[in-house]
């Protein structure tokens, strides 16, 4: 008989607020389901009412890990809308900075990872070395996290040439510190021990569920909108897609690892080849034609996809944005099954949730049972025998 | 019997005083030296008597479906197995009035430990329920290496009564150089004991909600904290006793002894990963007992000794 | 149990922690950084720009007898929407970011700003310091085509009620034919 054990909505082990329910039989968990909505904002809602330049503020803080990312994508649908042509340095500048965000986002993911199996110690090191991240992002854009860097038509900053310098010096430091995390995470036994074969996912669930981001491409679905759908200048440079098949929480460790590797290569090319000229185009004289839009971009997490309907003001009609996290969230209740409910934790920390993100339609399921109380720090030391 | 040096009244009124003292300093040693490792900065020298003080003057709320006596004694059996203990023990040159048995000290350690599940399941939150019965598990895993750990030193002196180890060390030498295996044991327990990595599971230091002591708050708490504080006095104080020698009779030598071990249980808690349940009680049953096996067989049997 | 990479890093963290003793230690923010915004009352000329673009609505308009202009840093989001947008720079993003007060209704900015009068009716209508610099701007205009600028300052002097009277509206079509 299963006993159902409701974890949330507060619970040390997530950063964010949400709720699962957990279906556990001894120590295997039969079933699992998901509750979303606790950090629910109105912020389509908030966005028909504003201008479209406010609106960059408003969907910028959709969340704070990839706010570069919400910020590029509602630039460039509104760039669709309105048929805005973007100069190419701004274009070379959007890929720095959202590459930059790509690895803030990785490593605290990391430093999150290492915080759930208890390896306070890394966590704390990796997270320094993300502060030269952070102070490189501030220095640049003028803020650690939502940066307020695109604007319709372009950027609103440029790199000066010592800002280029210091990028370039950042990124060989953060170089090192990324083989630090490799040494930490392949070297350590007891991490391996914790992700092998934990939360597996195949590759048809994952393609019937849609997944996106680092946790499809661990699961060897190659997919990544800035190679299939390219936008910025990302299609005049060059880099890998990192695809594994091992499905399981390991692989997404390996998949997000490389992708720093990956991201710092991009950095670099973009930092030679970044071509001069204007930063923003002249919108002075735009008016807005009665039409759709939509677009989307490849996010720390996965696909983040925008849609924007114009009637001719300079107010949205409708602005509706599907988060990655939202179809992620989605694999959990498949992915938890069949484990141990000491493993819950990593498993749900792998797909990189971001509930800011998700939370703004809520989705209600609701079932009734029998109820004993635990909370996802506590199982993840507490494994049954 | 050695005649105690200290008349038995100032013993027993400046001895908890100074566990008390002295183990927050140790705690507040261990935070700093944590947090140097993990490059930041770490609490002033007086943030366990500030946390203590602040949770003393709060008030103490005991949850609806909490049994109040068990809710209300767990904390005071906490304090009084530390009380005991400490009681007891030599410290440096200072001799205790009346030193109990070997065997008297580690009975009484375990009160700590019975009192954490009385507490937590006691407390009718099903996260307390949870961190007792892993408590339990520990409990049993880790007693049997440390009961043998240092029951290796009674049986190499011939005798149960502490006073006699650490005399007995100031001629023969320390333990540790003797019986390394034991002295190896000891310390992994003594990581259990005080809650640390790579065992902390039942402790709540880093779970916010977790643990027996989830529903705790104010005095009661308090009284935890200070028992924390009074454990990490004792328990580097016994292993100093039981394998260094006791200080060689110097009450400097003897501190920075402790002080030696704080910071060599700090430096270990900081570079390790947090075990899990299984992991930790199979660690402890096979490597820790191994250890402190092989010397008790030396010890008995007098076999490769040095 | 140990492993060699976290030890040296934590031997190199224990050397020099990343931590800074804040706020005994101050910690000033890069060049670059957009903190609390800086609101010139000299150049501002009322127009309202920043208030109409401010995402977090954080700066409102008064207008009563005077335009009073409030920025409450409370809303403020520091994102230089303002300052992207006021004609006469008289907005600067700062470095400061302590900002805490005891007191919410400290932590805003407060500009006055005269209204024009209207020269036939009175009524204040329009903000006297911007009608100035759009005078002023007009000048090179104006010379070119041999107009003086007092002859559009007694014209614009006018509340749009007041100007759709028959006399002033001759007068206005009058000046526009003469403007070319």
């Amino acid at each position: 008989m299963p006993v159902a054990l409701p974890i949330g909505p507060y619970h040390p082990a997530l950063k964010e607020n949400t709720y699962f329910r957990l279906e556990v039989e001894g120590e295997r968990i039969v079933n699992a389901d998901l509750k979303i909505g606790y950090n629910h904002r109105g912020i389509e809602w908030l966005a028909a009412r504003r201008t479209y330049h406010q609106d960059i503020f408003l969907c910028e803080r959709v969340c704070g890990i990839c706010s570069n990312a919400h910020s590029t994508c509602f630039c460039q649908t509104v760039e669709d809308l309105a048929h805005i042509e973007v100069p190419d340095r701004a274009r070379y500048l959007r890929v720095i900075v959202a590459e930059l965000e790509r690895l803030h986002s990785h490593f605290l993911w990391f430093g999150v990872a290492m915080h759930v199996i208890g390896f306070d110690t890394a966590f704390m090191h990796m997270w320094k070395d993300r502060e030269t991240i952070m102070r490189m992002i501030e220095s640049i854009t003028g803020k650690r996290v939502n940066h307020g860097f695109n604007t319709i038509g372009g950027t609103r900053r440029d790199f000066t040439p010592s800002i280029l310098k210091s990028i370039e010096d950042g990124v060989n430091t953060i170089e090192k510190a990324a083989d630090r995390i490799r040494n930490t995470v392949t070297r350590d036994s007891l991490v391996r021990k914790r992700a092998l074969d934990i939360g597996y996912l195949s590759g048809e669930d994952a393609k019937r569920i849609s997944v996106v981001g680092p946790t499809a491409r661990a699961s060897a679905i190659n997919v990544d909108i800035r190679r299939d759908d390219p936008y910025a200048a990302y299609s005049e440079l060059d880099w890998n897609v990192i695809v594994r098949d091992g499905g399981d929480a390991l692989a997404r460790v390996v998949v997000r690892l490389l992708e720093i590797y990956e991201s710092i290569r991009v950095i670099r090319q973009a930092l030679k080849s970044l071509p001069s000229g204007p930063i923003s185009s002249d919108i002075s004289q735009l008016e807005f034609p009665v039409s759709e839009a939509c677009d989307r971009v490849e996010a720390p997490r996965g696909e983040l996809f925008y849609f924007m309907k114009s009637n001719g003001t300079n107010i949205p009609e409708r602005v509706k944005i599907r988060t990655p996290s939202y179809m992620n969230n989605a694999a959990l209740t498949t992915m938890l099954i069949g484990n141990s409910t000491a493993d819950a934790p990593l498993i749900i920390a792998s797909i990189d949730p971001c509930y800011s993100c998700t939370d703004r339609v809520a989705i209600v399921s609701a079932k009734n049972g029998e109820i004993t109380y635990a909370t996802m720090e506590e199982l993840s030391r507490k494994k049954t025998h | 019997m050695i005649p105690s040096n200290i008349s038995s009244v100032a013993f027993y009124i400046l001895q908890p005083f100074f566990g008390f003292i002295v183990g927050a300093l140790f705690y507040w040693v261990f935070r700093k030296v944590r947090a140097r490792l993990q490059a930041r900065r770490g609490p002033p020298w007086y943030q366990t008597f500030a946390d203590v003080t602040k949770l003393l003057f709060k008030e103490s709320i005991t949850p609806l479906i909490a049994d109040k006596t068990i809710f209300f004694l767990a904390p005071m059996l906490a304090f009084t197995g530390y009380l005991v203990v400490l009681l007891q023990l030599p410290v440096g040159n200072v001799y205790p009035p009346f030193a109990g048995d070997l065997i008297v000290i580690l009975i009484f350690l375990t009160l700590p430990g019975v009192a954490v599940i009385l507490g937590g399941s006691g407390s009718g939150s099903p996260y307390g329920a949870i961190g007792s019965s892993r408590e339990t598990a520990l409990l049993v895993a880790s007693e049997i290496p440390f009961i043998i750990s240092a029951l290796v030193t009674g049986i190499q002196v011939k005798s149960m009564n502490i006073l006699r180890i650490v005399d007995a060390q100031n001629q023969f030498g320390p333990m540790a150089f003797h019986y390394p295996l034991a002295t190896a044991a000891f310390f992994m327990c003594m990581l259990l004991k005080l809650g640390r990595k790579p065992f902390d599971i039942p402790d709540a230091e880093v779970e916010i909600i977790a643990g027996p002591y989830t529903e705790y708050s104010g005095s009661l708490l308090g009284i935890f904290e200070i028992s924390n504080a009074l454990r990490w006095f004792v328990v580097p104080a016994l292993a100093v006793n039981l394998f260094f020698a006791g200080g060689l009779a110097n009450l400097l030598v003897f501190l920075i002894l402790c002080l030696i071990v704080v910071v060599v249980i700090s430096f270990l808690d900081a570079q390790n990963s947090r075990y899990r349940i299984d992991q930790a009680f199979t660690f402890l049953l096979t490597w820790a007992t191994l250890l402190a096996v092989i010397d008790l067989v030396r010890a008995s049997t007098g076999w490769l000794q040095w | 149990m140990v492993n060699r990479q976290t030890i040296t890093e934590s031997i190199r963290g224990f050397i020099s922690p990343k931590t800074l003793a804040y706020p005994s230690q101050p910690s000033p923010p890069p060049e670059g950084f957009r903190g609390k915004p800086e609101f010139d009352s000299k150049k501002c000329v009322g127009c309202g720009a920043c208030a109409q673009t401010c995402p977090m609505g954080a700066i409102s308009l008064n207008d009563g007898l005077e335009r009073s202009i409030r920025i409450w840093y409370g809303k403020c989001s520091f994102c230089g929407r303002c300052q992207d947008v006021c004609p006469e720079l008289a907005i600067r993003l700062t470095s400061e970011y302590e900002l805490a007060v005891f007191d919410k209704n400290k932590a805003s900015t407060d500009i006055e700003i005269d209204f024009e009068s209207c020269s036939s009716c009175g009524k204040k209508f329009f903000p006297a310091p911007q009608l100035e610099r759009s005078f002023e701007r007009m000048k090179p205009i104006l010379e070119k085509r041999n107009i003086s600028n007092e002859e559009l300052r007694i014209l614009d002097r006018v509340c749009p009620s007041c100007r759709e009277r028959p006399e002033e509206f001759s007068k206005r079509k009058l000046f526009l034919l003469n403007f070319g």
